[in-house]
């Protein structure tokens, strides 16, 4: 579950990093999401990001009793995990993964596993 | 004793703990330490006698990537973060991108681009020539029942001299050659034709068109071939060429104020057909055949030409560039970015429609571009130099300000192909001395006249 709140942060991120993709983390409270932290796309590109945040404060996030779940934007195309996605998802696999398509305005989530990708519910409120 | 922070990702091989500890001068030596005391951990953080490639390691708050990687020094009781790298993005073509030389160009498809679906075609009859252009090619070459059938189908050429990186192709589509010497032609054709399939345009009507010159002389062309009288509302500061030229294809002048611009002719005009039911004015800035013929033609000539495009750029006028070619090439390639070029508001008279200057065209829906990128006078200049110093293409000052963008959107790509839309040639601005005058001219120049 999203409220309007954490969407619309998102939202507004990605939209002031076009033409490039925005990225951050998502922080869940059991299958709450409490807190968007906007990240740096170290690597602007409107088809690539790598999430920079500084790292003392994202182990800091680390300590914290949440989750950690990665958001990036598309520009274009939907709001699905790309083979780039798939085969970068590195030591986040099994973890939340979150899209926004800042073209359609819509938000999705997905878990990826073993070169799989399986859709997660998400309601906002 | 050093202490690892460890992130929740890596925790199951830590026994849960969020931090630990382990011995060493170097980040080699700490790591080697962690690794024996967390076995587990092996193969997450270390990979072929590096750090692992979905790990970063840092040290006082620096990735010790860009420090000497496994070399850095650890201080004393100091502090190493261990993070999961993350990094990803959004479709796109396999890495690699296009072989080097020439591009792949796509063979023409045997049908016509499929009209299902086709966002214009709800409002505007078709027309009624809707067959293929009467074009032939005999053994000696190309035959056209009437120079109507030469408008469209312009090449697209390579400019590599012109592109920031190898990597980048950048391509311009060089609507110059359409037969009046620019991409109206398109338009014209597209309004008049749509006008008497509706039955709107009948014998004995007039055509009257605010422009500042392309569009009436297009229309001219088309309005001659067909029989209709046309009358031009053009701002009195419009170049002589573009005057002249009207006059010659027989359009009759009415001038409209300098100080008002564009925006002064559009007024008048509107004004004028509004006393007398006489006039037809196709109106180009709400005529949905203006998109509808780049939808139909620039567009899906682009589609048929490449097999790929990232970026397309074109210039901000009536819109109808944008929304007509943006959308078709937008169907065959979904992530590709419409960029159009606008002029700095404030930089007077750069022709280019500023959307600041307070008038939005009907057909030109803002939420279809993906970026719109602001363009200096100087900079459309200098691009319009190198486009022909460089590339040997004599183009219009329009086609500067979208080649200026397209090469910024170029730098920005790894790799893709972009494509920019030249809608005129450098012929009627001859009269401007943009090529060789120095930057002060130029720039007096550009304050005294519109453009386009």
């Amino acid at each position: 579950m999203i409220p309007a709140a954490v969407r619309s942060e998102i939202a507004e991120h990605a939209r002031a990093e076009l033409p490039n993709e925005a990225c951050g983390l998502l922080l869940l409270d059991g299958d709450h999401a409490v807190e968007y932290v906007a990240g740096e796309n170290a690597s602007p590109s409107p088809y690539y990001f790598e999430l920079r945040l500084d790292p003392v404060v994202w182990a800091d996030l680390g300590d914290r009793d949440v989750e950690q779940a990665v958001v990036h934007s598309h520009v274009s195309s939907p709001p699905r995990p790309s083979r780039t996605d798939v085969e970068r998802i590195g030591l986040w696999q099994g973890r939340p993964y979150v899209i926004y398509s800042v073209r359609l305005d819509e938000l999705a989530a997905w878990r990826i596993a073993g070169g799989a990708i399986e859709p997660l519910p998400l309601s906002e409120s | 004793m050093t202490v690892v922070r460890i992130p929740p990702t890596l925790r199951t091989e830590v026994g849960g703990a969020r931090q630990v500890e382990a011995d060493g001068d170097t980040v080699r030596e700490v790591l080697d330490d962690l690794v024996d005391r967390h076995p587990a951990l092996a193969p997450q953080i270390l990979q072929d006698g590096g750090i692992a490639p979905f790990v970063n390691v840092y040290v006082g708050g620096e990735d010790v990537r860009t420090l000497d990687g496994l070399d850095t020094s650890v201080p004393v009781g100091g502090t190493v973060i261990l993070l999961p790298a993350m990094a990803g993005g959004s479709p796109r073509p396999p890495a690699g991108g296009l072989p080097p030389g020439r591009a792949r160009l796509r063979p023409p498809r045997d049908a016509p681009p499929a009209l299902v679906g086709d966002p214009y075609s709800h409002t505007v009859p078709p027309p009624l020539t809707a067959a293929a252009p009467r074009r032939e090619r005999r053994e000696g070459g190309l035959v056209a029942g009437s120079l109507l059938d030469l408008i469209g189908s312009t090449p697209l050429v390579e400019l590599p001299r012109l592109s920031p990186k190898s990597s980048v192709k950048l391509y311009a589509k060089l609507e110059g050659q359409n037969p009046t010497g620019s991409i109206k032609d398109r338009v014209a054709k597209a309004m008049i034709e749509s006008a008497e399939a509706s039955g709107e345009l009948e014998p004995g009507r007039a055509l009257l068109e605010p422009t500042s010159g392309n569009t009436g002389i297009s229309l001219a062309l088309v309005a001659a071939l067909k029989g209709y009288p046309l009358t031009c509302v053009i701002p009195e500061n419009a170049t002589p060429e573009r005057k002249r030229l009207l006059r010659l294809y027989g359009a009759d002048l009415v001038l409209s104020p300098a100080a008002e611009g564009s925006n002064g002719a559009v007024r008048l005009a509107l004004e004028l057909a509004e006393a007398d039911p006489r006039w037809f004015v196709p109106f180009q800035y709400a005529n949905e055949a203006n998109p509808r013929a780049h939808y139909e033609g620039t567009g899906a000539e682009i589609v048929d030409a490449l097999e790929r495009v990232d970026v397309l750029v074109a210039g901000l006028g009536t819109g109808g560039t944008l929304m007509g070619a943006g959308e078709r090439v937008r169907e065959a390639f979904p992530d590709v970015i419409v960029a159009a070029a606008e002029p700095l508001p404030g930089d007077p008279v750069m022709g280019l429609r500023s959307l600041d200057d307070g008038y939005v065209p009907p057909i030109l829906d803002v939420a279809k571009l993906d970026r719109k990128v602001l363009v200096s006078n100087e900079e459309s200049v200098e691009a319009m130099r190198d486009l022909l110093h460089l590339e040997g293409l004599f183009a219009g000052v329009s086609a500067g300000a979208v080649v200026a963008v397209a090469r910024r959107l170029a730098a920005e790509l790894d790799e893709g192909v972009v494509v920019t839309i030249l809608a005129d040639a450098g012929w009627k601005y001859l009269s401007a001395d943009f090529w060789d005058a120095d930057e002060d001219a130029v720039a007096a120049s550009m304050e005294r006249t519109v453009w386009w």
